[in-house]
């Protein structure tokens, strides 16, 4: 099926109209040599029935972490939240599913009002003033955030927090390499970084007085290892150099329970917004957030929407401060960010809405108790320790007595997803495992894992026996 | 029904004359729209210090009016399950159902991406098919599926280009920075080339709207990276020097890259390897049918030769031989490659209703869909060739568009309305107005698609048939429209003079 509707008689007719006997005539300017003599080596059309049987194979290939037989334990910045029924249903919707960018106002005020709200709750979440209507992901967010610092600043030094995700700071490296500008790396002590090890950092750069060539200080919190980060004194440590900005790499569930990026002084905010309502899909698409103070707001990337009137004085939305963007501003725009990821920024605002301040909180403070709970019990089993000693949102690192991979593997049989393999995932050696929990994860399951750790050592006490 | 100026208006629940409030205006204190179990484990604290007093000022809703304010938002929408799109350059052809239902299946939504590769197999296999099947109707070798979109495909591409250059090993000429584009092309290929550290350098188009061979020979040199060409172009028109161009570009060292936004016109039909293309970007929400969803999100794959493959970015799907069968897997090792460009592997619920589409299509389907959206183009072309010129379209001197096309209204503008008058009237009629003022002033960019059938093209004519009709009579009448859209023309400018992007709660 190619959803052609076109039937043979009418093709015939509208060649007629046009004044040729056959289609491939209008190919006129294609020249013979450039056509392709033979149809494409693609397997045959597949009928709807067929293809559906072919895709619920391919699904059944799988063994989806997130599912009611599975108790799964894997975050590194992509979490299994509980989904209200109203985000599919309405953003479900074919009215938004369907649509265009909203470059046309008069016909686009449904979505233009959704994203209004949308970057309100952004601006809500994070103590910002100004959202745009979302970018790609988390890490290239992050990147885009940098650039717009360097941009702002006019300065080439980038200092980042050793304790970002991996993935962050490497499309940071890809995104950079081509530009005036290099990263700089802040190592890390307990799982987080100092004020210290910033202001030496920082430093660094210049015989080691301070340094005036810092754009921008990146810090992700919870960070990478779910450790919490000092916001408030690392950023007062970098705004000691004047005009340096501070980068806040957020998870948008833990802005409910921990103070927001702003009241710690953060001038921009970014982050992954897969917790807020997007399903972990296999990694996307997902939804990149960006915050900012008002006056970085010209400076920033992407699609903003703005509150105005109709002719008849009527409250309407429309798309914004376009002179930023590419389709006006071509090599001199902030970014080449064209299509961003509206449907998951509307994923976002119904989510948001659905859980509301109360809700939102709770599912944060939720978080916190289980996984500290969890946390409690693995540390409890005898080989196995926390990593780290500081304060942590819903991640945390356990040292084992084992490779994280024989606990893993231990947990096939029994439909345990026990975390992720630190070493592997390039923040650890390999035996740490990444730990997740969220507030989909019940007390059993809980009790389940600590019971897998203590089988995971004693299975490999046994192997090494022999 | 008009509002009674002696009152102030009631805020608009069902579908009247009032804009609807904002979700943050329905706010009830207390009320909740869904919950949680209680908590099944002991409470813990964390340091005072971090914690913040008061849960951000989110709305508070009960459940039935938070469902009544977004149904209510999709009222006040375009789409097209219920709207014609003759949208310029942005092919927005109809989504099937199928692709939504497949990619809501369990098995696909639930997997985290980092689980181990034995978990997600049928994942992989789907993304690895995706991957030989748009490396073949590319007519290129290799395909890399990360990029989240049209415009971050370009930029990867460019990133790929350049690496291959800068290595001593590849083609070892790192003093190349510059780039050359259409006046033509789309803002995403200049603002890419700053991206990645290049400079632009534009070529202008002939009289017929093509490139300028001649100038393109003497601005290419042995600084020049690549040339970043649309073909079909964003005026319509297939560029039959595309052989000749590529030689210039081959001749001096440079490389081709094809901006893939008009693939619709030539899928099945023409390959771009074929025609000296070196490295290009899909959009996989224009050719391959998956929702634009109110922008986004959308998917670029790129698709490049052979000796640019080892700088694609990590990681890259494969498949090897295993104990039964074959097994697929993620290649981190690739030691050229220019790194990562996102997070975790890709738009992976975009790209499964791509493979989604083009395994419904099939190789014979896919031929059919370019060929008739050229045929709608040149159909719609014609029947208003009369009213709104079209400068490079002219059946009676053997002059076609490809899949979209340009008419440059001039005599209609004659009488006092401007193209977004236009534009506007066509909301009027349930139609959402086509690209304007790109890539040349003036112009409206028309393209219907494929999917469109023959009584839409008919209504689509008529109406701007009518609205040309409307011009002549009462130009007034079309310079206020829209007259019946959820709201009437949007004072875009007092917009940009002064910037309100979220709402503040009055006391």
């Amino acid at each position: 099926m190619d959803y052609v509707p076109i039937t043979e008689s009418q093709r015939r007719k509208m060649l007629d109209t046009i004044g040729v006997s056959q289609t491939e005539e209008l190919y006129t300017s294609l020249s013979p040599e450039h056509r392709l003599d033979r149809p494409l080596d693609l397997p045959p059309a597949l009928s709807e029935l067929q293809l559906m049987r072919t895709l619920r194979a391919m699904a059944d290939e799988n063994r989806p972490a997130a599912s009611p037989d599975t108790a799964g334990f894997l975050g590194g910045g992509a979490y299994d939240h509980f989904i209200p029924a109203v985000v599919d249903a309405l953003a479900g919707q074919s009215a938004f599913v369907t649509a265009y960018t909203p470059y046309q106002a008069e016909a686009s005020q449904g979505a233009l009002q959704a994203f209004f709200e949308f970057q309100t709750q952004i601006c809500r979440l994070t103590g910002l003033d100004v959202a745009n209507a979302s970018l790609y992901d988390g890490a290239t967010a992050t990147a885009e955030a940098v650039m717009m610092a360097l941009n702002v600043t006019g300065r080439r030094r980038v200092l980042v927090a050793s304790t970002l995700h991996p993935h962050t700071r490497q499309v940071l490296r890809t995104y950079l390499a081509d530009l005036p500008a290099h990263v700089v790396e802040i190592p890390a002590t307990n799982g987080v970084v100092s004020v210290e090890t910033l202001r030496e950092a920082m430093a660094a750069g210049n015989g080691g007085a301070t340094s005036a060539d810092v754009a921008c200080v990146v810090v992700q919190s919870p960070n990478v290892y779910g450790c919490i980060e000092d916001w408030s004194a690392l950023f007062a440590a970098a705004h000691e150099v004047a005009g340096t900005l501070a980068v806040a790499v957020i998870n948008p569930i833990a802005c409910a329970l921990l103070k927001t990026p702003g009241a710690c002084g953060a001038d921009i905010a970014v982050g992954e917004g897969q917790p807020l309502g997007i399903p972990l899909q296999y990694g996307g698409p997902y939804l990149g957030l960006l915050a900012a103070r008002r006056k970085l707001m010209r400076k920033m990337p992407g699609r903003l929407i703005g509150q105005t009137t109709d002719a008849q004085g009527r409250r309407s939305f429309c798309l914004t401060l376009q002179t930023r963007e590419q389709h006006i501003r071509g090599a001199k725009a902030t970014s080449n960010v064209c299509t961003n990821q509206g449907l998951l920024a509307l994923r976002a605002t119904i989510y948001l809405s659905a859980m509301g301040p109360e809700g939102l909180r709770q599912v944060a403070e939720q978080c916190t108790h289980k996984a500290h709970h969890a946390a409690a019990r693995l540390d409890a089993v005898e080989g196995y320790s926390l990593a780290f000693e500081g304060p942590f949102f819903h991640e945390f690192v356990v040292n084992c007595p084992v490779p994280a991979r024989a606990v893993i593997d231990a947990g096939r049989t029994q439909r345990i997803m026990p975390g992720l393999d630190c070493g592997a995932l390039g923040i650890g050696d390999a035996n740490q495992l990444l730990v997740a929990v969220t507030e989909n994860r019940t007390a059993a399951e809980i009790d389940g894992l600590a019971a897998l750790f203590q089988q995971a050592s004693r299975v490999n006490v046994s192997s090494n026996a022999n | 029904m008009k509002a009674d100026s002696d009152r102030n208006p009631i805020p608009d629940d069902a579908g009247g004359a009032e804009s609807p409030p904002l979700i943050f205006e329905r706010s009830t204190p207390g009320a909740r729209a869904t919950d949680l179990p209680s908590l099944d484990v002991p409470e813990s604290v964390l340091p005072a210090h971090l914690v913040a007093d008061e849960p951000p000022a989110l709305p508070q809703i009960g459940q039935v009016d938070l469902v009544r304010h977004y149904t209510r938002l999709a009222e006040r929408n375009f789409s097209v399950d219920a709207n014609f799109y003759p949208l310029g350059s942005c092919t927005m052809k109809y989504n099937p159902k199928v692709n939504e239902q497949a990619a809501a299946m369990p098995g696909f939504t639930g997997l985290h991406p980092l689980q181990d590769d034995a978990d997600v197999q049928g994942a992989l296999r789907m993304l690895y098919e995706l991957r030989l099947a748009l490396a073949e109707i590319a007519g290129l070798d290799e395909v890399c599926l990360q990029p989240a979109a049209g415009a971050h495909g370009e930029y990867t591409a460019l990133r790929v280009i350049r690496a291959w250059f800068q290595d001593p090993e590849g083609g070892n000429q790192p003093r190349r920075n510059t780039i050359v584009a259409p006046d033509t092309a789309h803002g995403t290929n200049p603002a890419s080339c700053t991206m990645c550290g290049a400079g632009v350098v534009t070529v202008p188009s002939s009289a017929d709207g093509l490139v300028d061979l001649d100038a393109l020979r003497d601005l290419v040199d042995d600084t020049t990276v690549a040339m970043m060409i649309t073909n079909p172009n964003t005026s319509g028109l297939f560029d039959g020097s595309i052989g000749r161009i590529a030689e210039i570009l081959h001749d001096a060292g440079a490389l081709l890259y094809l901006d893939g936004a008009n693939m619709n016109a030539i899928v099945g039909v023409a390959r771009p390897g074929d025609f000296g293309v070196d490295a290009m970007h899909y959009n996989t929400h224009k050719t391959f049918s998956t929702p634009h969803g109110c922008g986004g999100p959308g998917a670029g794959p790129i698709a490049v030769r052979d000796f640019l493959s080892p700088y694609l970015p990590v990681p890259q799907v494969q498949v090897r031989e295993a104990t039964k069968g074959v097994e697929y897997y993620l290649d981190h090792d690739r030691p050229k490659s220019i790194g990562k460009v996102r997070s975790f592997f890709g738009q992976f619920g975009v790209l499964l209703r791509c493979w989604a589409y083009i395994s419904a299509c099939g190789p014979e389907g896919l031929r059919h869909v370019a060929q008739t959206a050229v045929l709608n183009a040149n159909y719609l072309a014609a029947g208003l060739r009369d009213r709104y010129e079209t400068p490079f379209f002219d059946p009676g001197r053997r002059r076609f568009c490809a899949h979209e096309f340009i008419a440059v209204p001039q005599r209609l503008l004659d009488h006092g309305v401007s193209l977004i008058d236009i534009a506007k009237r066509l909301i009027d009629f349930g139609i959402h107005p086509p690209t304007m003022h790109w890539p040349v002033h003036n112009c409206l960019m028309i393209e219907p698609t494929e999917t469109e059938s023959l009584a839409t093209l008919d209504r689509f004519v008529e109406v701007m048939l009518r609205i040309a009709d409307e011009i002549e009579a009462d130009a007034a009448h079309v310079r206020a429209a829209p007259h019946n859209a959820p709201v009437r023309r949007v004072d875009e400018v007092a917009a940009a003079r002064n910037p309100v992007l979220a709402h503040e709660d009055v006391e």
